[in-house]
């Protein structure tokens, strides 16, 4: 069960006011307002989700990220005023679960923390079939069903599909999709990914332009909406 | 090019090397005194023998002319080593071979002496003579290296063009003893930049053909032979360079085909360093810019960055804040309830602005550059739909009508985004809450067409001509509220792209506000061959 939020806020006010709304959430916060009290508290603690701020006075919030990483395997979220589509495909490549660009309302917050919740209830053992939706993926027999028609995986689209199942509903960057699928020389090549992820899209979505399983942040990458796994 | 230039003083009888020294290979002072110290050492020889022929004996008198034939072709050329040999030989026979006083050879024996000595005599001229040549030929090619060495180091230490051309040319002409000129080309046409010497009367047709062909002309070259200097095009094809102009007349007229052709090729050399020290020069000036050009973006982006940050982090802090009081308030409290969510609201809408301002503050200092990939239209679409639902602020709902297998554009997929998104944004704020808004999106033959309809008021004629009248850089938020700076964003994106953003009403008689998007297509090619 969550329980313990990080928050790694330099502005006063902003820690305390985002402390009083996860309380709020039955959430327990902790407040860390510099790079190193954040990384001490983390090795100390153990919180059960970080939410990171980029901006701080000591470390740079990236490295901090980067450090966290390397002991630390609780969800992180980035919350930042920094939006560009480079800084948020760092974070993630980085090892961020989600990244929000501030002002960020606290109800899409909280939905992003239950996501996350949510992804950690789940079993640790990759199941063979997930379940979104009226979509039954299954990467064992390399099928997938959509209500009551089968569609059958080409080898790529199982590579691609598989790496999002992993991700467990996080958003995976075209470069570590590229990276995992084609190898590191194609990380240039995204017209790669558009052209499986558009017949992807054909197989898992009723609507395509209207997309409820296989979800896309432009710019940075594609994640799957909230499934179920399936022992 | 038709008026000759001046040269330096005529040294026709003298051989000169490229340095402008006298090489003593018979140049006419050097041969006078040659031609005297030959004389002088036989009359000495002609003397000790004449004297002390009794001491000596025969053998002894050859010996001395042979020593005095050896020194000779030692410190003189070809011409005066056989002339001595022959000279000594005379002497010896007229002086000292019986009978005496005439140029009859009386015995075998004579015979035999006179010819070994002039045989000898002749073959230690001609190995004298080589020695000299090769010792000659060393030292020019020393002199050429030091010289060609000693300026590749001024021009290393030389930072400025200015500089750089300046020694080039003073070297050039020293190298030469000659006059030496530099012509700058610009858009204006051509202008002499230094002169070293007397100036030049030039063609500046020929010129420009040479700077555009980046290619030498003039004496031993394959381009203009029949030129009396050389043109050497120090920066060629630059829209503006500069030309080096160096005298060959005195080449032409007084040097053989070999020395000439040396002659220029060693001005190549130096003119091969002075090209690159230029273009090192450029290349230097250019990274210098693109440095200056990255710290000022670098600092354009810091100060965005930190404008962006200062503005959005108290807007954070009370949009979270009014979230933390209103979990605090009691259900029944409505009034307060309302309160806390207006704050909320108007904070949200703060951002809004915030943002919108930012973003057109990047697109005039032109940071927003455009990082396009192939895109799907229906990638895009389906982002903004995703983006929508997520949003708990409006019951709108999209339907979406994209044609099936459009192409792939090559766009900035993030900014096209966030265009779409805005004009649905913008629907939600002016259709009905609970209303349907629509997003298209097709090709024509050259365009990609992207609608977003929505079932509202629709716009104001005047709101039409206004937009219209934007250049897509100028926002109008006071001109009239429906337009704000969201739609002059859009309009700015659309255009840096190539495109055009329009607005309209609905066109099938219902009410209704319709904002088209049409985008210029650049299709992948064997798109399908891909996969």
């Amino acid at each position: 069960m969550l329980c313990s939020v990080l928050i790694v806020e330099d502005d006063l006010e902003m820690g305390v006011s985002l402390s009083e709304s996860l309380k709020a959430q039955s959430l327990l916060p902790v407040l860390a307002r510099s790079g190193e009290e954040a990384i001490t508290i983390a090795k100390a603690q153990s919180p059960d989700c970080i939410l990171l701020d980029l901006g701080l006075p000591d470390i740079d919030g990236l490295e901090v990220l980067q450090r966290l990483r390397r002991f630390c395997s609780s969800p992180l979220i980035v919350i930042s005023a920094r939006g560009s589509e480079v800084q948020k495909v760092t974070a993630l490549d980085l090892g961020a679960d989600d990244y929000l660009v501030k002002p960020i309302g606290p109800c899409e917050l909280f939905a992003r923390i239950r996501a996350l919740q949510r992804r950690l209830q789940q079993p640790d053992t990759t199941s063979n079939e997930v379940r979104i939706g009226d979509v039954v993926i299954d990467l064992a027999l390399r099928k997938l069903r959509r209500g009551d028609r089968d569609f059958h995986l080409t080898p790529t689209e199982y590579s691609l599909l598989a790496q999002l199942v992993e991700a467990k509903g996080r958003l995976v960057t075209h470069r570590k999709l590229l990276t995992a699928v084609w190898g590191g020389d194609a990380v240039e090549q995204t017209h790669y990914l558009r052209i499986y992820m558009a017949r992807l899209r054909q197989k898992l979505e009723r609507v395509p332009a209207e997309p409820e399983v296989l979800l896309t942040e432009p710019g940075v990458g594609y994640r799957l909406a909230d499934f179920i796994s399936q022992a | 090019m038709n008026a000759a230039p001046h040269f330096a003083k005529s040294r026709w009888l003298t051989r000169t090397n490229v340095f402008g020294t006298s090489t003593g290979r018979g140049g006419y002072p050097i041969v006078l005194r040659q031609l005297v110290v030959g004389v002088m050492l036989l009359v000495t020889v002609t003397s000790i023998a004449y004297f002390w022929e009794q001491d000596l004996g025969i053998p002894g008198v050859v010996i001395l002319y042979f020593l005095a034939v050896v020194l000779v072709s030692y410190w003189s050329g070809l011409f005066l080593s056989v002339s001595s040999s022959v000279v000594a030989v005379g002497l010896m026979n007229y002086l000292f071979v019986d009978p005496r006083h005439t140029f009859f050879v009386g015995s075998a024996e004579s015979w035999v002496t006179l010819v070994g000595l002039l045989t000898v005599s002749l073959v230690v001229s001609s190995l004298a003579h080589s020695l000299q040549e090769s010792r000659f030929l060393a030292e020019n090619e020393r002199h050429r290296s030091e010289f060609a060495r000693e300026t590749l180091e001024l021009l290393i230490g030389l930072e400025s063009r200015q500089e750089i051309l300046s020694l080039g040319c003073n070297r050039i002409s020293a190298y030469v003893k000659r006059s030496a000129m530099l012509v700058s080309r610009s858009a204006e046409g051509f202008k002499t930049a230094r002169v070293a010497g007397e100036e030049f009367v030039y063609d500046p047709s020929v010129l420009r053909w040479i700077h555009r062909r980046g290619i030498a002309a003039g004496p031993f070259t394959d381009q203009f032979a029949s030129l009396p200097y050389w043109i050497f095009p120090l920066e060629p094809r630059y829209e503006e360079g500069v030309l080096l102009i160096v005298d060959a007349q005195e080449t032409r007229a007084a040097l053989a085909e070999s020395d000439g052709r040396e002659q220029y090729d060693d001005l190549k050399v130096i003119v091969q360093q002075l090209t690159l020290a230029l273009q090192n020069e450029r290349a230097r000036r250019g990274e210098s810019d693109a440095l200056k050009e990255r710290d000022d973006e670098t600092l354009r982006n810091r100060l965005l960055a930190s404008v962006a940050h200062d503005m959005r982090t108290p807007l954070a802090t009370i949009m979270t804040a009014a979230a933390a009081i209103e979990s605090s308030l009691d259900e029944g409290d409505l009034r307060k309830r309302h309160l806390v969510a207006t704050i909320a609201d108007e904070a949200g809408q703060m951002s809004k602005v915030t943002s919108n301002i930012l973003a057109m503050v990047r697109l005039q200092w032109g940071e927003q550059a455009l990082s396009a990939d192939w895109e799907s239209v229906e990638e895009l679409v389906g982002a903004v739909v995703n983006r929508h639902a997520n949003r708990s602020t409006t019951q709108a709902r999209i339907i979406t009508k994209v044609d099936p297998n459009l192409p792939f554009l090559w766009i900035d997929g993030p900014l096209i985004s966030q265009v779409i998104d805005n004009l649905v944004l913008n629907a939600c704020r002016y259709a009905p809450s609970t209303g349907l808004i629509e997003i298209h999106a097709h090709q024509t033959s050259d365009l990609m067409i992207f609608e977003v309809i929505d079932f509202g008021p629709g716009f104001s004629r005047a709101v039409i001509a206004a937009f219209d009248g934007l250049d897509g850089s100028t926002p109008v938020v006071d001109s009239d509220p429906l337009l704000g700076l969201g739609l002059s964003i859009c309009k700015a994106i659309a255009r840096v792209h190539g495109g055009t953003l329009s607005l309209m009403n609905r066109q099938d008689g219902s009410s209704g506000a319709l904002v088209r998007m049409c985008l210029p297509m650049r299709t992948l090619k064997s798109l399908h061959q891909l996969g």
